[in-house]
């Protein structure tokens, strides 16, 4: 299980005191897929790199099997990251070159039948000894994705995996990603804007709003309190939009 | 041990492939460093008509070895910190600061695969200057590889400080141009016999090589145990910096930024 015990987190923008993240717990199980919500600036990204050890915290902690995460080269064995999307790859390698790198940096030595399977599950096997640098933008978000998943740790953090990607690649994605979670009982952490992501992968939702926990539920008791059928119409209803 | 040994092989496996991918701008780099080589040596040929055989013999020398030591010192210095900044302009750096190994580490296994590379340049463009120049120096290749230990130690010190004041400082990159004439610098500050400037970083691993191969001087035990206990010094003061600046960065949440 992995536990986010009263994480707080302030920044300071411009000789302003900016809290980023207040007091926030969550307690996700293995298996489940947790949906992070909310406005651009409300912490959502800076929780995930609170989580993931990228950021760290002012206050609170957070715990992987009762692994602390100040107990970092344990924890960190625990877990993988996607922050940048392609960024997050060398485009000068090919996509099967990107997992073996990626996963050689973290000392993993895996064997072309172990990546192979996330170029079959991916659907990157007509390009996968192309160079990333000329595969399109889904494709390269594919290769990134694919190499967070084929380092097979115990829980994954993401920050918008469908980010600026077509509807259809965004549903192979989602598709790939939700037969994955349900499959290998991992932990998925995901930041997203994406309604049909949430709606498709989320057991769990958390809106978050300057720092703090709004809303922690599933997709469907959200739309219930709301009373909306879909969970675009919810959110933007629970933000006033609508 | 195991861990870091799959790194480095990994490390070195892709330093090969990006050589070979971009082999193109691996032989201008070369050319450059040959042509420089080239007008250098005809400088030192024309002041030659003035002075003695026996100072052009050890001005050449000193030239041949000075190249070797300012290569080793200047792309390893250039490759940590083009590492890290590359990887900070990428996204690669969030993959390696949430390496169970941690960055510091992976940045002194990737240091030391780059420097299998810098070899491989200083073996094509150190014998081309002797057949040049006409001067031909015999390395011991025992007590070369006993005076490289301390040079590089020193240079992966002083290139994970710098590389650790980049995640803070993002525009220092920009000046990194200015490195050669600092490096320049400590490489010919009097440091031998020792000095105060001796407990400057570079200066006396520098000067211990370009001495000791030019037969200026001999290889003491005395200067051997200065030269390690400093060089590890600085080491271990890089490894200690980088620490502190990324623990800098990831306080104030800039580690990503650029």
């Amino acid at each position: 299980m992995l536990i986010v015990d009263r994480v707080s987190k302030k920044f300071n923008v411009n000789g302003k005191e900016k809290i980023a993240v207040d007091n926030v717990s969550v307690k996700i199980k293995k298996g489940e897929t947790v949906c992070i919500v909310g406005p651009n600036g409300a912490g959502k990204t800076t929780t995930v790199k609170i989580c993931s050890g990228f950021v760290s915290p002012d206050s609170g902690n957070v715990y992987y099997d009762s692994i602390s995460l100040l107990n970092r080269k344990k924890y960190l064995e625990k877990i993988s990251v996607l922050f940048e999307g392609i960024r997050s790859i060398n485009w000068a390698l090919t996509p099967l070159e990107n997992m073996e790198y990626l996963s050689g940096l973290r000392g993993i030595k895996k064997n072309k039948k172990d990546i192979e399977k996330y170029i079959e599950m991916f659907e990157l096997g007509d390009y996968k000894n192309q160079q990333c640098n000329s595969l399109s933008r889904g494709n390269q978000q594919k290769v990134a994705i694919a190499c967070c998943l084929c380092l097979e740790t115990d829980a994954v953090f993401m920050d918008e995996p469908t980010l600026g990607l077509d509807m259809e690649i965004s549903h192979k994605i989602i598709k790939i990603l939700k037969t994955y979670a349900q499959t290998n009982k991992k932990i998925f952490v995901i930041t997203t804007h994406d309604s049909d992501f949430i709606e498709e992968i989320a057991d769990k939702v958390l809106i978050i709003e300057k720092g703090k926990i709004m809303f922690e539920g599933s997709c469907e008791e959200f739309k219930a309190v709301q009373n909306t059928n879909t969970f675009k119409e919810a959110y933007l209803k629970y933000r006033g939009v609508l | 041990m195991k861990r870091v040994i799959t790194v480095f092989l990994n490390e070195l496996k892709y330093s090969f492939i990006i050589l070979n991918r971009y082999r193109i701008n691996w032989m201008f780099g070369l050319s450059n460093l040959f042509l420089s080589v080239l007008f250098l040596n005809l400088g030192i040929k024309s002041f030659g008509n003035y002075v003695t055989e026996n100072v052009l013999d050890l001005k050449l020398t000193q030239m041949i070895i000075g190249l070797f030591v300012f290569i080793v010192i200047a792309e390893g210095l250039n490759n940590i910190i083009s590492k890290i900044t590359q990887a900070k302009q990428s996204g690669v750096l969030e993959q390696i600061i949430v390496n169970p190994l941690g960055s510091k580490y992976i940045f002194v296994i990737k240091f030391f695969a780059d420097f299998v590379i810098v070899f491989i340049s200083i073996a094509i463009i150190i014998p081309l200057t002797m057949i040049i120049t006409s001067k031909i120096i015999s390395f011991n290749i025992y007590k070369l590889i006993i005076l490289l230990i301390p040079l590089l130690f020193c240079t992966l010190g002083v290139g994970l400080i710098l590389g650790g004041a980049t995640l803070v400082f993002k525009k220092l990159q920009s000046a990194t141009h200015l490195m050669q004439f600092l490096i320049l610098t400590l490489m010919v500050i009097p440091s031998y016999p020792i000095t105060p400037y001796s407990f400057l970083p570079i200066t006396v691993e520098s000067m211990a090589i370009n001495k000791v191969f030019s037969s200026q001087i001999s290889l003491s035990f005395g200067l051997l145990a200065f030269l390690y206990a400093h060089s590890f010094a600085y080491f271990i003061l890089g490894l200690l910096v980088y620490s502190k600046f990324e623990d800098y960065a990831k306080t104030k949440g800039i580690l990503g930024h650029y």
